[in-house]
C-alpha cells in the first residue's frame, strides 16, 4: 500500500508552519497535486501568453500596414 | 433578536452568515473578515465584478445586526428570483456555472484577491446568466499558496461535468446525494478509460483521486512543506486555472434523455391545434396577472415564453434533461431574462437535504408561484406518475392560486399510446372526474376545447381567490 509521503518523498523535518486558514479541509491531496504539477501549469501558461503576445502583435502590425 | 431568523443555508463559513428580519434577507460580516471585505471594496473588484453581473449585487445597511459581538458590517444582497441546485441545471448550465466561478477567481486574482470556495451552490441564475452569490467568498489572495479551493471545484463541478459528458447525462444526480460534490474517487471509477486519455481530466481527476486517497487522513499543510510552497507561483495558478477551463470546454453534452425534446416537431397533431392554444394560454395569463409562474412539464420552453414575453418570471421545469438544455440554450440564444429552465420529476421533486434538512431546503419551499401551467401534463402524472387525479389537484392547490390545465381525453393518440401497456389497470380518468376533483378546490373560470382536438384548456383559481 503506497501512502503519501512514499510516492513523493516528503520527510517530516521538511514540514513546517505552512499557514492554512481556509474554513474548508482543502484535502491534503488537492494541495499536494498543485504543488506536484505547478512548473507543468506554469510552463503551459507562459507557453500560451507568449503566443497570444505574440500573435496579437503581428495582427497589430498587420492592421496598421 | 425578537423577529430575527438565522437562515439555515449559511452557516459553514464563519466569516459570516445569512438571517432574516422583517422579510428581508440580511447577511453579516463578521469582524474575523473584515480585512477581506475591505480588500473587496477597496480594490475595486467588488464594482468591477457588480458591474459584470458576476457577483450579486449588495448595499451596506446601517443595522439590524443579528449578532452585535461578532458583527463588522451587514449587508443586505439583492434577492435571487429563484434558488435552484446543481442536480436541477442540465449539463450546460453546470458547465456555463463552472467557467463563470473560474472567469472569478481570474477577475480576483487580477486585484490581489482569490476565491477560499468554491461551491456550485454558491452560483445562482439570475436574469438569465450564472451570477456568484456568496459576497463572502474572497480572501487576500497569498502569493505561493496553492488555490484552497481546488478540491470543492473539481467535486462540485469537473467531476459532475465529466461524469454527465462521457458516461451518462443523469449522473448529475448524483450531487443530490453528495452535498459537497462528487467524491473524486467514485467519479475516477465511473469514468471511463478513454477519460484518462484527456490530459485535464488524467490531472484534475484521475491523479488527484489517487493523491487524495494516498493523503487521507493528513494535515494539509504536511503536504506542502514549505520549500514547495513558494513553488506554486502566481503564474502556476492561472496555469491551474487556465487548464481547468480548457478541459471544461472540451467536454461535450452526452445526448440521451427520454426523446421529449423534438416533441413539438414530430407531432403533427400538436401543430395543428398550437396556434389556438398558444392564443388561449395568452388570454388566460392575462387574466390572471401574475407575477411568478412555473410552467409544469414545460418541454423546451415554448409556453413558457409566453408568460416570459410579457416580463412575467417563469420557471420552466421538465423531467427531460435533454428539454432543460434545449430550453436553456434558446434562453441564451435570445437573451432572455425572465425565463428560468430546471430539471424537476414532479413525482420525486427535490428533497430537503444537508444540516437538520434544512441547509439545502426542498423545491416547494423556496418559493411559490401566483400561476401554475401544467400543459398536457396531466395524462402523464395519471398513467405513468400513477398519480390519482385528486393527488394532483391538491398538490397544485398547495402549490399556486391560479392554475391553467389542459385535459387531454381518454381518446387522445398520446394517452392511448400512455394506456396501451397498462392493460386497463389505472385510476379513475374522465374529463367529469377531473372537473369534480380539481372543482373541489377551485373555481373553474374558463373551460375551452381547443381547435383541431379534444383537448380542453381551463383556467382556474383557487377557492380564496376573489
Amino acid at each position: 500500500m503506497y501512502t503519501l509521503t512514499s510516492i513523493v518523498g516528503l520527510l517530516p523535518d521538511q514540514i513546517s508552519s505552512a499557514n492554512f486558514l481556509a474554513y474548508l479541509d482543502p484535502g491534503a491531496g488537492s494541495m499536494l497535486l498543485q504543488v506536484l504539477i505547478a512548473g507543468v501549469f506554469s510552463s503551459i501558461f507562459f507557453a500560451k501568453s507568449s503566443l497570444t503576445y505574440v500573435r496579437d502583435a503581428l495582427l497589430a502590425k498587420k492592421k496598421k500596414i | 433578536m425578537i423577529g430575527q431568523r438565522l437562515s439555515a443555508t449559511s452557516f459553514r463559513d464563519p466569516a459570516g452568515f445569512m438571517f432574516v428580519e422583517g422579510g428581508v434577507l440580511y447577511r453579516q460580516i463578521n469582524k474575523a473578515y473584515k480585512p477581506h471585505y475591505e480588500t473587496l471594496c477597496e480594490s475595486g473588484l467588488a464594482e468591477a465584478l457588480f458591474e459584470d453581473r458576476l457577483l450579486i449585487r449588495h448595499e451596506v445597511v446601517g443595522g439590524p445586526v443579528y449578532d452585535l459581538r461578532a458583527a463588522h458590517a451587514v449587508i443586505r444582497p439583492e434577492l435571487i428570483d429563484f434558488i435552484s441546485f446543481p442536480y436541477e441545471w442540465s449539463f450546460s448550465q453546470l458547465k456555463d456555472a463552472a467557467l463563470t466561478t473560474l472567469a472569478i477567481e481570474r477577475r480576483a486574482l487580477d486585484r490581489g484577491m482569490s476565491l477560499k470556495d468554491a461551491s456550485a451552490y454558491n452560483i445562482q441564475f439570475q436574469d438569465g446568466r450564472p451570477i456568484l452569490i456568496d459576497t463572502l467568498s474572497f480572501e487576500g489572495y497569498e502569493e505561493g499558496r496553492p488555490w484552497v479551493a481546488y478540491r470543492q471545484f473539481c467535486q462540485h463541478f469537473l467531476a459532475p461535468l465529466a461524469l454527465m459528458s462521457l458516461t451518462d447525462a443523469r449522473l448529475n444526480q448524483l450531487c443530490r446525494t453528495n452535498l459537497d460534490g462528487v467524491p473524486l474517487d467514485l467519479a475516477a471509477r465511473l469514468l471511463p478509460s478513454k477519460s484518462k486519455m484527456r490530459f485535464g481530466l488524467l490531472i484534475h481527476l484521475h491523479l488527484h483521486a489517487m493523491l487524495q486517497r494516498s493523503a487521507s487522513g493528513e494535515n494539509p499543510s504536511k503536504a506542502t512543506p514549505a520549500a514547495n510552497k513558494k513553488r506554486f507561483s502566481r503564474q502556476a495558478l492561472l496555469g491551474l486555472i487556465d487548464s481547468l477551463e480548457s478541459t471544461i470546454h472540451r467536454l461535450d453534452r452526452k445526448k440521451g434523455g427520454m426523446g421529449w425534446a423534438d416533441y413539438y416537431q414530430n407531432n403533427t397533431y400538436q401543430s395543428q391545434s398550437r396556434d389556438h392554444k398558444r392564443t388561449l394560454v395568452s388570454q388566460f395569463i392575462d387574466e390572471a396577472g401574475p407575477s411568478r409562474v412555473w410552467d409544469l412539464g414545460a418541454n423546451v420552453g415554448d409556453f413558457s415564453r409566453i408568460a416570459a414575453d410579457r416580463g412575467i418570471f417563469t420557471v420552466s421545469f421538465d423531467i427531460d434533461a435533454e428539454c432543460v438544455e434545449a430550453n436553456y440554450n434558446e434562453m441564451k440564444r435570445r437573451n432572455e431574462t425572465k425565463i428560468l429552465p430546471l430539471i424537476l420529476d414532479l413525482t420525486n421533486p427535490s428533497p430537503a437535504s444537508g444540516w437538520r434538512n434544512e441547509e439545502r431546503p426542498a423545491i416547494f419551499d423556496r418559493s411559490r408561484p401566483d400561476l401554475i401551467m401544467a400543459l398536457a401534463l396531466i395524462h402523464h402524472l395519471v398513467f405513468t406518475g400513477n398519480q390519482p387525479l385528486e393527488n394532483v389537484a391538491d398538490l397544485f392547490r398547495s402549490l399556486a392560486p391560479w392554475l391553467i390545465i389542459e385535459f387531454v381525453p381518454e381518446d387522445d393518440p398520446q394517452t392511448i399510446r400512455l394506456l396501451a401497456p397498462l392493460d386497463g389497470k389505472h385510476h379513475e380518468y374522465s374529463r367529469e372526474h377531473f372537473e369534480e376533483c380539481f372543482g373541489r378546490h377551485y373555481s373553474i373560470r374558463h373551460s375551452v376545447p381547443i381547435e383541431g382536438s379534444g383537448r380542453v384548456l381551463y383556467l382556474m383559481s383557487r377557492r380564496d381567490v376573489p
